[in-house]
């Protein structure tokens, strides 16, 4: 059971990637034009590691079964069935519990969902911010052949890629939100391995040259029922704004204004633990605040 | 009169308009039913169990922009949920959906922030929030949900809490400096300079609902919203109520 509220900031690279498209904008990457700002969606980081974790055989609710799109009943049906909790006789409270108990994206990230004519709306206690570049981020425009149909007509496409970002996003978790969804310290530690992994795996023509480059927690003391709120107005990134930014070798980031809040917070007992895993490949970084290293790289073990 | 004031911030905001299911679009300001909500969701309560708690007349609620703010529109890869057998993604078709965000003029360097003064009938709630808010420091405290500016995703902060002292004053026709949300039937008469005419917009508020989840005959306000942090000289009605909080003027949404 997740007593603790806890804040979370993950860090990541791109470079000639396309870290979240916008479908309206021939998928471009999506953009504040006027700070040249790149973003990226919350919804792109938890399909990554729903996606992931349903490779790793977890049970997945929002997904399709064995890779065909069924009705939401049918797969009602099919999961109160392998849990033996179908027919009529059985309570609506068995039915949620077997949605809960078996499904991890469930317990992390909420849902609307179904049972019997029931509709309940879950809150997840994970919540990720849109992430956004921590720098100005230049687009890179190509035309290629995006589809060859038959031997004598292929199709040219634009495609769009970012020329180097490096993005942070912003989480929390609730610890009431968890009682509601039962997720555990267990989801919560898959959870995480999962943001930086499932990265990692990701390696379809848009999103290759993704990186996962950090990965920091607070854990709050269980007796604090409070939060900072958004990590990312603590830490400061330093670049030449005359130059273009290529590379994470263009640009330094700053973490001294969280580690200074995180010492008050200390001093108060109102953290139990910061935790944290850098890559190797992060090293342009500062004033990173005291914490216990842990390994993100670790294997999640196989769902059933 | 006692009132809570507080900077309600975040690096994105989305307050979703209240009339289609169909679009995304968002008011510029947290409608005053969603800080209320907040407000709620901070004390533990659960969704739908607060409204008599908090309906007008019980409390008043006044809304400032505290630094300039834009739209962003992002098209969103949706599900199309026509019933609720759809949930799960298995609809023929997915729906690409405009959503407007609130987002500071920078977001890297600057985040989105809202001035709220807020005052209710029974003192111990404001007591309640204050123990929460009103700590001196940059974190917040929760008996139930994390800060969010309208959209779960949307994870903000609430900085700058305080208990203060209003002053109630009623207009007598004098021009005044206004900051934040005016009751457009409130308004007699409003001095725009060049400058700021596209800084100042029209716009709805839906303030409260009843018990049963619908909004009440008396819900839905009109406003006139400076984007920017200054005030705008107005002539308010005869009459009317306004507050002054740390020698700045605001109205109650009412």
């Amino acid at each position: 059971m997740i007593v603790n509220n806890s804040e979370f900031l993950f860090l990541f690279e791109g470079t000639m990637t396309n870290p979240n498209g916008d479908p309206d904008q021939e998928n471009k990457p999506r953009m504040d034009y006027e700070t040249k700002t790149l973003l990226v969606s919350d919804v792109r980081r938890k399909r990554d590691c729903r996606d992931f974790l349903e490779e790793k055989g977890y049970d997945i609710f929002v997904a399709t079964m064995n890779g065909t799109k069924v009705t939401m009943d049918k797969k009602f049906d099919a999961v109160l069935k392998k849990y033996g909790v179908d027919g009529k006789d059985v309570p609506e409270d068995k039915k949620i519990d077997a949605i809960l108990d078996n499904h991890i994206d469930m317990r992390l990230f909420g849902s609307a969902m179904a049972v019997g004519g029931i509709t309940k709306t879950f809150t997840g206690p994970v919540q990720i911010s849109w992430g956004y570049s921590l720098h100005p981020v230049d687009l890179v425009k190509s035309s290629s052949i995006v589809t060859i149909m038959n031997d004598d007509s292929s199709t040219f496409g634009k495609m769009y890629k970012a020329h180097y970002a490096l993005i942070a996003h912003s989480g929390s978790v609730n610890k009431y939100a968890a009682k509601k969804t039962r997720m555990s310290q267990e989801d919560l530690s898959i959870f995480r391995k999962s943001l930086v992994q499932s990265m990692m795996n990701n390696l379809t023509h848009s999103k290759q040259g993704q990186i996962p480059l950090m990965y920091l927690e607070v854990i709050y003391d269980e007796n604090f029922d409070g939060y900072l709120g958004d990590l990312r107005r603590f830490i400061k990134a330093h670049y030449n704004p005359e130059t273009p930014i290529r590379s994470g070798n263009d640009i330094k980031v700053d973490f001294s204004a969280l580690s200074d809040e995180l010492n008050l917070l200390k001093k108060k007992g109102y953290i139990k633990d910061v935790i944290l895993w850098k890559s190797s490949q992060f090293t342009n970084v500062s004033g990173l605040p005291d914490a216990a290293s842990v390994d993100m790289l670790d294997q999640i073990k196989a769902g059933r | 009169m006692k009132v809570l004031s507080f900077e309600l911030n975040g690096k994105m905001a989305h307050f979703r308009k209240y009339y289609s299911n169909s679009t995304a679009l968002s008011y510029m300001l947290p409608p005053v039913a969603t800080i209320k909500g907040m407000l709620a969701g901070l004390l533990g309560y659960e969704r739908d169990t607060y409204y008599e708690l908090f309906s007008n007349n019980l409390c008043k609620i006044a809304v400032c922009v505290n630094s300039p703010i834009k739209k962003m529109t992002q098209r969103m890869n949706l599900l199309k949920v026509e019933r609720i057998s759809h949930l799960n993604g298995s609809a023929a078709n997915r729906t690409q959906n405009d959503t407007e965000f609130i987002i500071p003029k920078n977001i890297r360097t600057g985040h989105v922030s809202y001035q709220i003064i807020f005052w209710h009938k029974n003192d111990s709630i404001i007591d309640e929030l204050s123990k929460l808010l009103c700590n001196g420091s940059s974190f917040y405290s929760s008996k139930g949900i994390c800060m969010a500016l309208g959209s779960a995703q949307c994870l903000g902060w609430i900085q700058n809490a305080k208990v203060v002292e209003a002053e109630e004053h009623k207009s007598t026709g004098e021009k005044l400096k206004i900051f934040g949300a005016i009751n457009i039937e409130h308004l007699k008469y409003l001095e725009v300079p060049e400058s700021y005419e596209f800084s100042v917009i029209k716009e709805e508020s839906i303030t409260e609902f009843d018990e049963n989840r619908f909004i009440t005959a008396d819900s839905k306000k009109k406003l006139l919203v400076n984007l920017l942090d200054t005030p705008v000289s107005a002539v308010l009605h005869n009459g009317t109520d306004y507050i002054s909080v740390e020698n700045k003027s605001y109205l109650f949404v009412k």
